[in-house]
């Protein structure tokens, strides 16, 4: 799987670009989907550690070298973090998102799929065994943000990404939309896309600072697995 | 002329200061006695759509909202909507706009022509869509009526919701300016509540890429 830290923050910061991905409701009573191909998702390399905002930003081309030099810095730190606590992100989001599929009653079989960079399969390959639609999902980024400096300011799970479904007879869109778990500058007129599914980490996971988590590695997992918990329900939930 | 403008001013400010934004209350009961046993569909407001473009309402829901009868000690403010007679499907949007401190907490009917239920939107489907709590779905062909009313099952509870946003604030100093970044989290409790504004918006289906 490739790296997509290019997309950090600036993704985080605005909630992703409001123009690219149209929202779609699933209207399951008319669809008729039983069998779903799982296209292995897209995800990132490793988590993100991210300020949102920081008095870096104030001193231009200087100050973001500065910035992106730190963030470097934060996330090489976090990275071990979920490898020395035997958490595989990506392998238990798919076995999450596989176990909430079949909790709504779809039967659902692993499709291979690669991809070269953060969006959806642009060809979908054939799946092994008759299904009624393809499930795309994209993780953008996972790991933890702050919204700035400061113990005021603490350093929270967050995942985002977008899904879609697509009829395998047609290639229909029956469903897409984009969820993101801690979304930063939602409401009052923010930068958050307009629909963007926006859902509240566990309060439970706050790390006032950096070394907070690291201190801390098994709560810091739990707080990474908890955000991505929180978006497969919410694809579960799109699908019902 | 100066007696007359300081009268002004005060006025003004009085007046200014009246137009502050204050939310109003949550709404945790209905008071009203008289209350409709049944959604009242002779004085449903219709919503116009093309099929084309994007239609919105966008309503309150208070205190002199009607309100209807909806179980033995249960009340709730209501609209009537008129569907348009579309012919394909297209979506609907129903987004409750929260205060500092509550949102209106929807329950959506969808009746036929007739004025039967037809289909109920679960209440476990709403979502914060960009902090707003909102319902999209999508239209069925024997849609004719929509009933907006507050969930009174709902009324009462609440959820938390940490938000987390940027600032750039910027000072001037003589020939120099200066622009400073910094971050806020907040953590807020929104009461359901009967009342609140709400925007409904019926749009054709995109075409996704």
């Amino acid at each position: 799987m490739k790296s997509f830290h290019w997309l950090i923050p600036g993704a985080l910061a605005l909630g992703l670009s409001a123009c690219s991905t149209p929202e779609i409701p699933f209207d399951k009573a008319s669809a008729g989907i039983q069998r779903i191909g799982l296209l292995t998702p897209g995800f990132p390399s490793g988590p993100s550690v991210a300020l949102a905002s920081d008095p870096g930003q104030s001193f231009g081309l200087v100050g973001a070298l500065v910035d992106a030099g730190l963030q470097s810095n934060r996330e090489s730190r976090f990275k071990a973090i979920p490898v020395g606590n035997g958490f595989e992100p990506s392998d238990e989001f798919w076995n999450d998102l596989v176990a909430q599929l079949q909790k709504d009653g779809y039967a659902v079989a692993g499709v291979p799929a690669f991809r070269d960079r953060s969006d959806f399969v642009k060809q979908i390959p054939p799946a092994q065994q008759p299904v009624d639609a393809y499930l795309d999902v994209v993780v953008d980024s996972y790991g933890y943000i702050a919204a700035g400096i400061g113990g005021d300011n603490p350093y929270r799970p967050f995942v985002v990404l977008q899904c879609k479904l697509v009829r395998a007879s047609d290639s229909t869109i029956l469903m897409q939309d984009r969820v993101a778990v801690n979304a930063v500058n939602q409401g009052g007129g923010g930068w958050a896309a307009p629909k963007l599914i926006t859902i509240s980490p566990d309060p439970a996971f706050s790390f006032p600072e950096m070394e907070d988590l690291t201190r801390n590695p098994k709560q810091a997992v739990d707080g990474t697995r908890s955000a991505l918990v929180q978006s497969t329900d919410e694809i579960g939930k799109l699908l019902r | 002329m100066r007696n007359i403008h300081w009268p002004v001013m005060a006025g003004a400010v009085l007046l200014l200061s009246g137009c502050a934004h204050t939310p109003p209350p949550p709404m945790l009961s209905i008071t009203q006695t008289s209350c409709d046993a049944l959604p009242d569909m002779q004085h449903a407001q219709p919503i116009p759509f093309n099929g084309k473009d994007d239609t919105s309402v966008s309503v309150l829901f208070d205190g002199k909202t009607a309100c209807l009868q909806s179980g033995a000690d249960a009340k709730s403010l209501y609209r009537m909507y008129r569907l348009p007679d579309a012919q394909s499907p297209y979506l609907i949007s129903i987004v409750s706009v929260p205060t500092e401190v509550s949102v209106f907490v929807p329950r959506i009917t969808i009746l036929d022509a007739k004025g039967a239920p037809v289909r109920e939107i679960p209440p476990d489907s709403l979502t914060f869509r960009n902090g707003n709590l909102s319902a999209l779905f999508r239209s069925h062909a024997n849609d004719s009526y929509l009933l907006l009313a507050s969930d009174s099952d709902q009324v009462g509870k609440s959820s938390q919701q940490i938000l987390e946003s940027t600032q750039v604030t910027t000072a001037v100093s003589g020939p120099l300016y200066f622009t400073y970044h910094s971050g806020n989290d907040q953590t807020r409790q929104l009461l359901y509540s009967h009342n609140g504004s709400v925007e409904i918006t019926l749009s054709p289906i995109p075409q996704a890429r």
